[in-house]
């Protein structure tokens, strides 16, 4: 039976070659689309090693401070001793860091004086390695008595330590400079893409205390470089994580006695796309790959009535022969889902190759342009039979869709209709 | 001819009307995407009030090796302004350099803009966008004035000069005509301004709003707690693709002059470029434009595969036409024709549902950088129905001239 439908198959996209090619095309490029967005939004949300926390951590941003009675001397900026009063005991978090915001995070970074390069440099504390899974090659991350030490270490990538370094053995104890200062290499790790704009460092040390807490003198000690990253236990959804927090800033601002202090936090997502928590990213690639799908399926409902109404002698005999509604309408639906997939499979290749030669138009952001070199997408990621059964679920919603209503309306039509040539 | 057309498009209404449900919901949809590409472009097409080509921006860093007092001014003389002076002009200096300035505060294409809050009555407080300028600033931007001019740009005069947007005038003063009217900052009352000129009107990017903006002097004291940023503007001959590289290279040493050092030196053609990626609008039209384009396609596969299977069914009406004595170029007129009735049909309804969606509001592109005004609306209905008229006569007139190249007798015969 499956033989003789796919003889019928060839035979009917060897008679009908336009009506076949614009629906595998249609197809492709729908499929292309939707599986352009999908990775996209992944790339930018899924859990990717060193980024392998993305769903349950949030990020706070820069901090926000001023005089109550008339909003007057208003800065960005947190301090860590009010951070620890906001993050210090939060029953829903398993892992608290609190870093540097270091903007650009711009520094130069060498040997000596004399030949440095622009590197990124992330200031950070013990708990970041805690947050976000990096490969160490050799040596170690920062640990908690070097930070409260203030120690002057610092973990480098491997591209970093072999252009200083012979090998990434030998980096470690070894001086590098940063600034003006001179850093000892602790551990150095495997490179990371540009494209994890959260984790992306050539070089992280430990945060300079003094740039984290301003002192009292400011704005009530509200003021310093801090930011955190959150991870929330497992299974905790994150709003109950926000919620809690928000909780804690209004405890703060109770014991204050002249300013008002503001945080936001947000999810990985919300910071991918936007910056903003009144737009939802989720929502909207939904919303664009229904709108996506459905506009072909129209175009295609159109055009495979037309084609099953040449065919209506031969449905037409083959129910005279005892053909059921069903059986004439499987075979059509059969047919029709071999061509959407088909475009379907041209289509998924169409996506791989437009997200790698369009990744800068992408996925950049003010990471990747900072970066010393054009960041990797993870290949690992291109064979991920996820996306495959996306495709193939994809394809089945555009067939069904397209295919529905001429496919009910064919098998329908009765046979004296049909013979005589309605 | 009209008649017949609308006629036939009835007689194949079954094959018609999917088409018709496709033009439609695409018309909508494509309007989307025109609006926020229209606001895209009008937006780059607005001046920013100052000129930014061939202007690039230098970044000192700062090495603080010795103590200095915060308040005393000799201090801050000697560790701050005179390296910096040298260092101004050594950069002056510099082959190809027409001009420069420094300044503080609210950058051009910089992430975070400077807010102070400004009094004329001593009542209503209003906040503009602060940038503090050298003298030559309005020289090495070509600040586009009104009125008046960067005077009275001493750094210790009291009032102080200050240049202002039409929207601070219109706020402070009720009026464009406040050239010398005197107000203050409304949480220092000891900081008094002077209104030496009315700017034209200001943007702090690309994308944002005209907004009340005001330039005054840098002051000393502002050197103890931040490094200006200096401002050059090189001569377009030797305006090269490798100046920056060059410049770099060069000064790198050249510029450790006191606490200072050489951090960057980039155009500002390049910083707006990473602030529109910065702030996500650069893949937003880059997924619209690839919407624009999928939607294209999609009508176009679909308008040509309905009227190829439409005309191989009519073969015998096209050979009739012929034989009674249609030429072939009335039988493509004829064709182009339907499907042009049946877009105009089909865009009716959708120009309801898109005059509905902009009435109520629910248009997601960029509301907060340009009103919606009708105008808009008109335009960009304009253009989507020109898109449609393009990208459907292209696709119709493929299986138009096909059919028109039919042998009537073998039509005929075929029937």
């Amino acid at each position: 039976m499956i033989k003789q439908y796919f003889k019928q198959i060839v035979h009917l996209w060897k008679n009908n070659p336009l009506f076949s090619a614009i629906s595998v095309l249609a197809t492709a490029l729908t499929i292309a689309f939707v599986m352009t967005l999908y990775m996209v939004y992944t790339f930018r949300t899924a859990d990717m090693a060193p980024e392998i926390n993305r769903s349950r951590t949030l990020y706070s941003d820069a901090g926000y401070s001023y005089l109550t009675k008339d909003h007057s001397n208003a800065n960005r900026g947190m301090s860590k001793s009010t951070a620890e009063k906001i993050f210090g005991n939060l029953e829903n978090a398993e892992t608290v860091s609190y870093i540097m915001n270091k903007g650009e995070g711009v520094g130069f970074v060498g040997t000596s004086p004399a030949n440095r390069e622009k590197r990124i440099v992330s200031p950070i504390d013990d708990n970041y390695f805690h947050v976000f899974k990096f490969d160490f090659l050799s040596g170690n991350p920062i640990t908690d008595e070097q930070f409260e030490a203030q120690s002057k270490v610092a973990v480098i990538t491997d591209k970093l330590a072999l252009s200083f370094f012979s090998n990434t053995e030998e980096a470690i104890g070894k001086n590098i400079t940063i600034g003006f200062e001179d850093y000892r290499v602790a551990g150095v790790v495997r490179s990371v893409s540009s494209l994890f704009n959260k984790a992306y460092s050539d070089v992280w040390i430990v945060a300079d205390k003094t740039s984290l807490d301003w002192g009292q003198q400011y704005s009530e000690g509200l003021r310093g470089m801090c930011q955190v990253i959150v991870a929330a236990k497992k299974g905790v959804p994150l709003k109950k994580l926000n919620a809690e927090i928000d909780e804690k800033i209004k405890k703060l601002n109770d014991g204050l006695r002249e300013f008002t202090f503001e945080l936001e936090m947000l999810s990985h997502p919300q910071t991918s796309f936007f910056n903003d928590k009144a737009v939802n990213p989720a929502q909207i690639i939904i919303v664009l790959i229904l709108i996506l799908l459905i506009v072909p399926a129209i175009n295609m409902s159109g055009l495979l009535s037309t084609q099953i109404k040449k065919r209506s002698e031969e449905i037409g005999i083959r129910k005279a022969y005892g053909a059921s509604n069903w059986q004439v309408g499987k075979q059509l639906l059969f047919e029709n889902l071999m061509l959407t997939l088909v475009g379907g499979a041209v289509g998924l290749i169409f996506s791989f190759i437009a997200v790698s030669i369009f990744k800068n138009i992408l996925l950049a952001d003010i990471m990747t342009i900072n970066a010393s070199e054009s960041f990797d997408l993870p290949t690992a990621f291109f064979f991920n039979p996820t996306l495959f059964f996306l495709m193939l679920l994809f394809c089945l919603v555009i067939n069904l869709l397209s295919a529905m209503l001429p496919v009910w309306n064919a098998s329908r039509t009765t046979i004296i209709q049909t013979i005589k040539g309605e | 001819m009209w008649k017949t057309a609308l006629k036939q498009i009835w007689k194949n209404r079954k094959s018609n009307s999917w088409i018709f449900i496709e033009i439609m919901t695409v018309s909508v949809l494509l309007w989307y995407c025109v609006d926020f590409l229209y606001v895209v472009v009008r937006k780059n097409l607005e001046p920013m009030g100052v000129n930014t080509e061939h202007v690039y921006r230098l970044n000192l860093g700062a090495h603080i090796t010795q103590n200095f007092d915060r308040n005393n001014p000799d201090s801050i003389d000697y560790y701050w302004i005179n390296p910096f002076r040298q260092v101004l002009n050594l950069v002056n200096a510099y082959p190809g350099v027409e001009a420069t300035a420094y300044y503080a505060g609210t950058g051009l294409y910089s992430p975070r803009p400077m807010f102070q809050g400004y009094t004329a009555d001593e009542k209503n407080a209003y906040g503009a966008k602060i940038r503090y300028v050298s003298e030559g600033y309005d020289n090495v931007f070509k600040v586009k004035l009104r009125e008046g001019s960067f005077a009275d740009w001493e750094m210790r005069t009291s009032p102080q000069g200050a240049v202002i947007s039409p929207e601070l005038a219109d706020s402070l003063f009720k009026t464009q005509a406040a050239i010398g009217e005197t107000f203050r900052d409304y949480y220092v009352p000891d900081l008094k301004y002077r209104v030496s000129g009315i700017s034209a009107p200001m943007k702090y990017d690309r994308y944002g709003r005209y907004e009340p903006f005001i330039y005054t002097p840098v002051s000393y004291g502002m050197f103890a707690y931040t490094i200006p940023a200096i401002a050059v503007r090189v001569k377009p001959e030797a305006d090269t693709p490798k100046f920056a590289e060059k410049f770099m290279d060069e000064m790198k040493s050249k510029l450790n002059i006191g606490p200072y050092y050489l951090f960057g030196f980039m155009s500002y053609d390049s910083r707006s470029e990473v602030a529109d990626i910065n702030s996500g609008i650069s893949s937003y039209v880059s997924v619209i434009i690839g919407l624009l384009i999928f939607f294209l396609f999609i009508i176009f596969l679909g308008v040509l595969g309905t009227f190829w299977f439409q005309m191989e069914s009519r073969r015998g009406e096209v050979g009739l036409r012929m034989a009674l004595g249609s030429s072939r170029k009335n039988v493509l007129r004829y064709i182009i024709l339907e499907s042009m009735i049946i877009f105009f049909l089909a865009f009716v309804p959708a120009f309801i549902v898109c005059a509905n969606l902009a009435y109520w509001d629910i248009t997601y592109t960029f509301n907060d950088a340009m009103d919606y005004t009708w105008t808009r609306f008109w335009i960009t209905q304009l253009l989507d129905a020109a898109i449609m008229i393009g990208i459907i006569s292209l696709s119709v007139l493929i299986p138009a001239r096909r059919a028109s190249k039919v042998h009537p007798v073998e039509a005929l015969r075929n029937e």
